[in-house]
């Protein structure tokens, strides 16, 4: 039986969760039409280089790489890109496509440093770009309910946390706001379908960890390290909150 | 040959022999401009891809001195005409370090 606190937690999560899905819209649809253009013309579009690193990356059979061995094709783990981020019994938080990246890299013994290594990256486009089309599934995994649940209402909490010197929310921009002009962007409802990201001002590619991290700067806040648990628990929410929108690969943005 | 910097060569149009077609290239070098500065202040060094050379079957066909305005990742497309039976188009290129890459792609007719 759960207790009252947890389902009044349980039903504002649930509530929070309304606008983004009534403005079910990916980021892509706020791209200017150049970048758009961009985005959809696969021999110009700069995320095909992370792409095209990652197959290297990945091997064929004929052709030794670092993850064939195990995973074998790259197609066929589209459904598993999908249940990121995931509760992780070893390290007791959630951990996010990046993360296991690393993980799986620390075992066969690649060298990859931290979550924005060109190869994680690269290899973490490749399997999005894999999974385009399919949407979010989140899931908690069977004994962990508990923890999962805590997590999701731990990020929505951080969602709707006055932070920073700008004394802001996430829902702030990214519920009221959406469709408004922020300085020289419109403001999206912020669905994480296009990760990672190529961002034109970063001229460079990176995960969502990143991103997030970005946002705790925009708003002047104190920047959460690379991997915090509160960073999986946001990503976790928006996720959810995005369920239902196909994942666009990985994406430009400005 | 550097391994740790991705490039790609793709072609637009309509691959047919005689045909003029597009080809574009491009690498995600850094493309450190040298007037920027480091989290410390320091001057990040220039370490730009000065160079590119574009061979097809062999023959140069294009030679380009790039500046420090090239964006990052670097795009250079350019006009081809495909030749009789195809052939292999080959973008050669050196950077400040000295880091040289090559990007080979295959005209298949």
């Amino acid at each position: 039986m759960p207790s009252i606190r947890s389902s009044v937690q349980w039903f504002c999560t649930l509530w929070l969760l309304l606008p983004g899905l009534l403005f079910a819209q990916s980021g892509n649809a706020f791209l200017s039409p150049d970048l758009l253009q961009l985005q959809n013309d696969a021999s110009r579009n700069p995320t095909q280089l992370w792409v095209e690193q990652g197959l290297e990356i990945w091997g064929t059979p004929d052709k030794k790489g670092a993850c064939v061995d195990c995973h074998k094709s790259a197609n066929q783990l589209q459904n598993q890109v999908t249940q990121f981020p995931k509760w992780s019994v070893e390290k007791q938080q959630l951990i996010n496509l990046e993360d296991q990246i690393l993980a799986c890299a620390k075992r066969s013994g690649q060298d990859y440093k931290s979550l924005e290594h060109p190869q994680v990256l690269a290899l973490s486009a490749l399997l999005h770009q894999n999974a385009t089309g399919k949407t979010f599934n989140l899931k908690p995994s069977p004994g962990h309910e508990a923890q999962w649940h805590a997590a999701l209402n731990a990020g929505a909490q951080e969602f709707t946390q006055r932070i920073g010197r700008m004394n802001l929310a996430c829902n702030h921009c990214h519920d009221q706001n959406i469709g408004k002009q922020m300085r020289a962007d419109v403001i999206s409802p912020g669905h994480p379908t296009g990760f990672p990201i190529f961002k034109m001002s970063w001229q460079g590619m990176g995960s969502i960890d990143r991103r997030l991290r970005a946002c705790y700067s925009g708003v002047q806040a104190e920047i959460p390290a690379p991997g915090s648990p509160v960073l999986r628990q946001l990503e976790l929410f928006l996720k959810v909150r995005a369920q239902g929108l196909p994942i666009d690969g990985p994406s430009l943005r400005r | 040959m550097s391994k740790n910097i991705p490039t790609r060569l793709a072609f637009a149009g309509p691959l047919k022999e005689g045909a003029t077609i597009e080809a574009r290239w491009s690498a995600a070098h850094p493309m450190d401009s040298g007037f920027r500065v480091d989290d410390s202040g320091n001057k990040i060094a220039r370490n730009i891809i000065h160079t590119v050379k574009v061979l097809l079957n062999d023959r140069l066909i294009l030679e380009a001195d790039l500046g420090t305005a090239m964006t990052s990742p670097v795009y250079l497309a350019f006009p081809l005409q495909v030749p009789a039976g195809g052939g292999v188009l080959r973008v050669l290129w050196q950077d400040d370090r000295g880091q040289v890459g090559e990007t080979v792609q295959r005209l298949i007719l």
